[in-house]
């Protein structure tokens, strides 16, 4: 009798460290990797991390030479993960942050674009662009990628 | 003030004129609707020095409530017109419409900017957008910093330049102006006319997007009046009191503002802590205060803590001067205290949030504190708020 309670609860055990490690499996993947991508013709490699938080938070506007235009996405999933990962911001947070821009008259908030508008936009080589990384096309490049 | 007056309407008929033929023209909305309890009734609790009314034992709701407009006009690549304007309770205890700012920007588009108009003086971190709620963590800021000044704006030109070095930026901003306002004792039921000639601003910042570091520097000379005033120093020196004059009497005085802050906004913690110190050398004496906030976001909600103090350099509340008047408006300009608050914020989406603060303020001293009033002996305060703020 006992041994038989041993058994079932040696199943038990194994079934849930099974449900944790689905569980853990899907928050990784439905945190899908994040990467910042200009068009391949744009004379810029790489970007570091801070560079790319001072194009989206409109603290400069060049690189170089070069302007670019930094793209927001309508996905708000990806906005959020962007906003958390690279950011390094709560939304909620760089909508305050934007606010304070837009309300002091120092800069005017972006309209965020459908996926079509970004591959759109991304012909031109002045803009950068958050995205999957799986949707990465062959006429663009990767500046900046979270380790 | 009446050309003032004047040069505000012909400003928004401009704006309003040119919108009509431009597509860049751009309008915006912002606002709070909000309610303050004070549960002790020997104080008026305000926001600023320029209201009246406040809560005392009540419920109000004129405290914090106001809207606010903002247009932009576009005129090419490098040049735009900007104008805000709010409405809400003033002095008079009426409903009324005033411009915050307005000014002509000429942007190089790279690392220049230069104002030419009504510009926000840049005191604190949070000058340019105090009437901003939803852009900000608390309903109101720590009155023991940001109370030290009573202007806001000035008619003048300022210069940003700002750069990176490394993964570093920093803003250098620089102004020049005067100003002129009425700015109410409510202790003793009276308004100063307050003049202020060769306004000078200087403001750093240095940091990263997640941790910055400012501080900002202010120069002028200000004079303060009204006929008791005058009667006052003007009896002082008819007793030959004039060393006791000289020292009091706020006539073309060089008066300054020193302030650092601190700022970190990092994943989901944020901090902040300004200090600030101001020295009038007049009957306004000098004061120094700081704040330290502490929040936590959670997704959309974010609590927070902050505590503030401000100390006299020289309390006034104990003034004992040969002449009992003076002695009676040295003691007015009492801003001893030391306030502790906690609160939330929760975003509701990208216009709309709602907060809720508590806030308990110990004044130290006859005459009440910052924007308070009584002439009772200090007592504690309890003060509950909630705001919606909008931005549209």
């Amino acid at each position: 009798m006992s041994s038989h309670l041993l058994w079932i609860l040696y199943f038990e055990r194994v079934y849930c460290m099974k449900i944790i490690l689905l569980l853990l499996l899907n928050i990784y993947f439905l945190n899908a990797q994040i990467v910042i991508v200009t068009n391949k013709n744009t004379k810029i490699e790489n970007l570091p991390k801070e560079i790319v938080q001072y194009l989206y938070l409109a603290k400069i506007n060049k690189i170089d030479t070069i302007k670019l235009e930094p793209i927001l996405s309508d996905d708000e999933a990806l906005h959020d993960q962007f906003c958390n990962t690279i950011l390094c911001k709560s939304q909620s947070q760089y909508n305050s942050y934007w606010a304070r821009l837009v309300f002091t008259g120092k800069k005017s908030i972006s309209k965020k674009l459908e996926w079509k508008e970004i591959v759109k936009k991304l012909q031109d080589t002045n803009t950068i662009a958050y995205i999957e990384k799986k949707d990465l096309r062959a006429e663009w490049k990767i500046v900046y990628e979270e380790n | 003030m009446k050309i003032k007056n004047l040069l505000y309407k012909i400003t928004i008929f401009l704006l309003l004129s040119l919108s009509a033929y431009s597509n860049e023209f751009d309008i915006k909305t912002f606002g709070t609707i909000g309610g303050v309890y004070n549960d002790n009734s020997n104080y008026i609790y305000r926001k600023d020095i320029f209201q009246k009314d406040g809560s005392s034992g009540d419920l109000s709701f004129k405290t914090d409530t106001l809207i606010g407009l903002q247009t932009a006009l576009t005129i090419n690549e490098n040049f735009s017109l900007l104008l805000q304007g709010i409405v809400d309770n003033d002095y008079n205890d009426k409903v009324k419409t005033k411009i915050d700012w307005g000014y002509l920007k000429y942007d190089s588009g790279e690392n220049i900017i230069v104002k030419v108009g009504r510009i926000r003086t840049p005191y604190y971190k949070n000058s340019d957008n105090l009437n901003v709620g939803y852009s900000n963590l608390m309903i109101r800021e720590s009155v023991e910093v940001y109370g030290q000044v009573p202007f806001s704006s000035y008619n003048g030109v300022e210069i940003t330049y700002s750069n990176i070095i490394g993964t570093y930026f920093y803003t250098i901003q620089g102004g020049y102006g005067k100003e002129e306002l009425t700015v109410p004792n409510h202790s003793l039921n009276q308004e100063a006319n307050v003049k202020i000639d060769n306004l000078y601003t200087l403001n750093l910042t240095f940091g990263t997007t997640t941790l910055q570091a400012r501080t900002t520097y202010i120069n002028a000379d200000i004079t303060a009046s009204n006929q008791s005033l005058n009667q006052l120093f003007a009896r002082l020196r008819a007793f030959g009191l004039d060393e006791l004059a000289d020292q009091y009497e706020y006539k073309n005085k060089k008066s300054e503002y020193l302030g650092f802050g601190i700022f970190l906004d990092y994943k989901n913690i944020i901090f902040s802590s300004e200090y600030g110190q101001r020295r009038l050398n007049s009957f306004s004496r000098d004061v120094h205060g700081y704040y330290t906030t502490l929040g936590y976001s959670f997704h959309k909600l974010i609590p927070f803590i902050t505590y503030a103090k401000s100390e006299m350099d020289n309390v006034t509340y104990e003034a004992n001067t040969i002449l009992p008047m003076l002695n009676t408006l040295l003691r007015s300009q009492n801003t001893t205290q030391s306030s502790k608050t906690i609160g939330i914020k929760y975003y509701i989406n990208e216009h709309l949030d709602i907060k809720f603060q508590y806030e308990n303020v110990i004044p130290k001293g006859d005459y009440g504190s910052y924007h308070l009033s009584s002439l009772q002996k200090p007592q504690e305060l309890n003060v509950f708020s909630f705001a919606l703020d909008f931005v549209f």
